[in-house]
């Protein structure tokens, strides 16, 4: 098999479809600049969460300089969007969705957490609640 | 007459001995076409230049569910026997999953709900290239990231049509791409190398060219480099050793600069005819 | 709730089965109930597609929480769509039974 598109983490993806402007002029352009996930991330990472584009990389597990071309590309899209009056949407790129990985050191198991709507992060197996977070790589 | 040049082990010479066969096939005056079947990393044009005629793209139709219209009857995913239609009809959950659909179909006229419909997937292209009248190259070239490059073989291979003499570089290895490469041909040159490794995934290929019941010799390239376990493992199996290539760092030098040695060394000229000539006998036996 | 467990015999003290869409057996263990149900799985020797074939068994089972030693790329993504739990016990040498235990360790 060819070597698979190295893909970029992407934890949890936008809450929301797309943004559309308000008071648009008829008869202007209205066509939909796409937002990746993996652009929506790079936005979420450095503008929101306030992370420098090193700290992001390792979050999105790409190179810095990737990193920097996501970004800016996202940038460029959200000016576009805003300067020219046009609604975003969100698509997914090259992206996989990672849901957190645990791990219970008491009975040795790894587990997930699909459901967020459920808080708190208890073992499955034994209900400790001593419990670390780690890297999905580690296993 | 089709001629596959194939491997095991990856990196032996397949391309070398493809080339250099095709350059002395048509100094010979011959009608002859090199197909570049390793789509997924295709090298011959860096050795033969043509004049390109005609790229044909190469797309797949990909399944796609409509959850609304879907009923969640399960039909698609009784019919689909590569596994790539989940349907979960308590949850009203469908997918499919495009990495496994080999776009045949059966699931669009399996769903009676009329919810199955389809997009197009590049997979990569074909391109033709000629170089005189009677010589053609032709190059699968498979997209990046791709997961199966068969596809884009085989219409290489249909572009490539019937012509009295046609080479295919084949891809390494033994799985479906080295399949589809070899299905047409009517004799199989397998390269190797005298490594350890070399001998083991040279077994694997005789194994599965048997299983083919294909024809086949072998070519050792790199002679001298290692031992010599190959020279006796093809006299016990009485696989025809077709030629020896000894390691030679001028022949490297050639190819990694893209020469063909056939043009420059007049001795190696004729050992690759002489190697044509031989496959030529073996086959009409 | 509904758990599955991949085993590599049908008794409750075959160890798990660390992988799982080639596994031997699938058990369904239903806590409320006590019971237990061995499957053979029907997808050990599918040339393709041996882990979304096995997603969609657990899954048409109604599981929750699926127990095992690894699992493909293929099926990560569809059980988070599902929001069905993954559960990866690094202990070969586990058996079904210990397993069990944990569970019904739980209640009391």
């Amino acid at each position: 098999m060819a070597r698979p598109k190295k893909l970029r983490k992407v934890i949890n993806p936008p809450l929301i479809k797309g943004f559309r402007p308000i008071g648009q002029e008829p008869g202007k352009d209205r066509t939909p600049i796409v937002l990746d996930y993996d652009e929506y991330e790079a936005l979420r990472l450095t503008d929101y969460e306030l992370q420098n584009h090193l700290q992001a990389a390792v979050v999105m597990q790409v190179s810095r300089a990737t990193f920097t071309r996501i970004y800016a590309a996202a940038r460029r899209k959200v000016a576009a969007s805003l300067v020219e009056g046009r609604p975003i949407v969100f698509r997914g790129g090259s992206v996989y969705f990672c849901s957190e990985w645990y791990l219970c050191s008491r009975c040795n198991c790894y587990f997930n957490h699909p459901d967020k709507n459920i808080p708190a992060i208890t073992c499955p197996l034994c209900l400790s609640s001593k419990v670390t977070q780690c890297e999905e790589e580690t296993f | 007459m089709k001629i596959a040049i194939a491997s095991g082990k990856g990196g032996t010479g397949k391309t070398f001995v493809a080339t250099n066969l095709f350059y002395v096939a048509v100094q010979d005056g011959r009608h002859v076409t090199l197909a570049d079947c390793d789509a997924e990393e295709p090298n011959v044009s860096g050795f033969l230049k043509g004049k390109t005629i005609r790229k044909k793209t190469v797309s797949q139709n990909l399944a796609v569910i409509d959850p609304e219209k879907c009923v969640y009857c399960g039909k698609c995913r009784d019919w689909c026997i590569y596994n790539a239609i989940i349907c979960l009809e308590e949850q009203r959950k469908i997918y499919v999953l495009d990495d496994l659909c080999h776009d045949c179909g059966a699931c669009l006229v399996a769903c009676q709900a009329g919810a199955i419909s389809e997009k197009e997937r590049r997979l990569g292209t074909v391109t033709t290239s000629v170089m005189g009248s009677n010589t053609v190259l032709t190059e699968a070239r498979a997209d990046v990231g791709v997961y199966s490059s068969v596809p884009v073989i085989k219409a290489a291979l249909a572009e490539a049509g019937d012509p009295s003499l046609l080479l295919l570089d084949a891809p390494p290895g033994i799985s479906c791409p080295f399949i589809a490469t070899v299905a047409p041909a009517d004799f199989v040159v397998l390269v190797t190398e005298p490594t350890p490794f070399g001998l083991n995934d040279l077994a694997l290929s005789v194994e599965t060219l048997e299983q083919l019941e294909k024809p086949f010799g072998v070519v050792v390239n790199r002679d001298g480099l290692g031992d010599n376990n190959v020279y006796a493992w093809l006299e016990e199996k009485n696989i025809p050793l077709l030629m020896r290539i000894p390691f030679d760092k001028e022949i490297a030098r050639t190819y990694s600069q893209s020469r063909l040695l056939a043009a420059e060394d007049a001795s190696y000229k004729k050992k690759f005819l002489h190697l044509l000539q031989k496959i030529e006998t073996l086959c009409e036996k | 709730m509904k758990i599955a467990i991949t085993s590599t015999g049908n008794t409750p003290d075959a160890t798990m089965d660390s992988r799982f869409g080639r596994c031997m057996y699938f058990v369904i263990y239903d806590t409320q109930t006590g019971g237990t149900e061995f499957i053979p799985n029907p997808n050990k020797e599918a040339l393709e597609g041996a882990g979304p074939a096995s997603v969609q068994l657990v899954a048409s089972k109604g599981v929750e929480k699926v127990i095992s030693g690894e699992f493909g790329s293929k099926v990560k993504a569809i059980f988070d769509s599902l929001k069905i739990q993954l559960v990866i016990l690094n202990n070969p040498n586990t058996t079904i039974a210990q397993i069990i235990e944990k569970f019904t360790a739980q209640k009391n």
